[in-house]
């Protein structure tokens, strides 16, 4: 474990948070629905950024996971780290966020989580951490559009696209295309007494339908190990 | 404004000074001083207790020396300790980036945001923040807000039906299920008319 035992996780302004995660995070995106961010500090300064909310189709999810009231259960939105941290310092976060959770939210059952396999990763940090797999879905959602940027569907199907008569399927009309991937989808349970209920997919299956992705680059559960 | 030349040799770098500097906006300040020349001079505080202390200009002093120069021309300012470090951060905060570990060890952060800075330009200090939070219980709230898109013309006539069946009698039976939005209780009046009209 290392350093990552020092990490201190303390609760922080949306403003920070979302700041922190446009300059790390990948898609230089924040999620609009994260309403409780984490930072992560080591040496006294800010290093990472969890960020937790609720669910884009809330009424579809909330089903995954029995019993479960409409409060019960969060998304762990968005996740991003500098490079200062030490190894393992990710699985650290997300455990020590979970502890917190539990503390101060006691009703919230479960997290729901996506790894991005089409330009990220398949999620070792979430099975890492204790998460189940429960969905691995060819990519559908993210288009790359003519000009290259990368954006999501229902980004473009909010109204501001759609008043400007833009939205996803003006764009896949005009060359916006799904990029080659996968979305992961990932559960983890802190109310053991809950159970989910769609099928909970082995680890292997990711390498089954080659989906398989790690820093960004398509490669095997099988080849990581060796 | 008082100009004077003074020299190099004299003059004290603010202990406190947070601006830095990459090597690109360096270069680009080098090639404009080796250019024009020292255009703009230094901020210079002439006060008793700091005196000869630089307020702004430390980046291009370095550079000026540098080049050889042994004095250099000075905005005279005369301030106590708190307006010099106020003054710093105002001629700085237009360009360049702070050093956060001097920012945080010698100014508060409710100065600096006073002083124009936003709360995620600073540093987060751990100490300042809690771990705690708290977040709704429960079901889901028995109201929901709709959105949809209507054209111009379609909006002006749901407006209107809304605006009339609200000047009805029957607006005051409906059943409004503790909705207290009295378009949405009219919505749905008329959704039920329309129903009972339907059958």
């Amino acid at each position: 474990m290392g350093r990552a035992k020092e990490i201190i996780i303390k609760v922080l302004p949306a403003e920070v948070a979302n700041n922190f995660v446009r300059k790390n995070h990948y898609s230089g995106k924040v999620v609009p629905n994260s309403k409780l961010h984490f930072g992560c500090f080591l040496d006294n300064k800010l290093h990472g950024v969890l960020s937790y909310g609720t669910s884009m189709q809330k009424s579809k999810i909330i089903g995954l996971v029995k019993p479960c009231l409409w409060n019960e259960m969060l998304e762990l939105n968005r996740m991003a780290f500098d490079d200062y941290l030490p190894k393992y310092s990710e699985s650290r976060c997300i455990s020590i966020t979970i502890k917190l959770l539990k503390k101060h939210a006691p009703h919230i059952k479960w997290i729901l989580t996506y790894a991005d396999g089409c330009q990220c990763g398949d999620g070792t940090i979430y099975r890492a951490s204790g998460f189940k797999l429960v969905g691995i879905k060819k990519n559908t959602t993210l288009l790359k559009m003519p000009n290259g940027k990368i954006i999501a569907d229902k980004t473009l199907n909010n109204k501001s696209y759609i008043k400007k008569g833009q939205s996803a399927s003006y764009w896949k009309k005009r060359g916006a295309n799904p990029i080659m991937g996968n979305q992961l989808k990932y559960i983890y349970l802190i109310d053991k007494k809950c159970t989910i209920t769609v099928p909970i997919l082995p680890f292997s299956e990711i390498d089954k339908i080659g989906a398989g992705m790690y820093k960004g680059e398509k490669i095997t559960l099988k080849e990581r190990q060796n | 404004m008082k100009i004077e030349k003074r020299k190099i040799s004299e003059l004290i770098r603010a202990e406190y000074n947070p601006r830095k500097i990459s090597v690109v906006q360096l270069y680009e300040l080098k090639e404009g001083i080796e250019e024009f020349g020292l255009v703009q001079p230094l901020v210079v505080n002439e006060n008793p207790e700091r005196k000869n202390v630089i307020v702004g200009g430390h980046q291009r002093l370095k550079l000026w020396e540098e080049l050889g120069n042994k004095e250099v021309d000075c905005s005279i300012v005369n301030l106590p300790l708190d307006k010099e470090r106020k003054l710093n951060i105002k001629l700085n905060k237009n360009g360049g980036t702070f050093d956060d570990d001097l920012l945080k060890e010698f100014f508060d952060y409710e100065e600096l945001i006073e002083w124009g800075f936003t709360v995620s330009e600073l540093f987060v200090d751990p100490d300042n923040l809690t771990d705690s939070f708290s977040l709704p219980e429960g079901d889901k709230d028995p109201f929901q807000q709709i959105s949809f898109v209507l054209a111009n013309n379609q909006a002006d006539k749901v407006k209107k039906a809304i605006g009339k069946i609200k000047e009805t009698e029957e607006i005051k039976l409906v059943e409004k299920f503790g909705n207290e939005n009295s378009n949405g209780n009219s919505l749905y009046l008329i959704i039920t008319q329309w129903e009972e009209q339907r059958k």
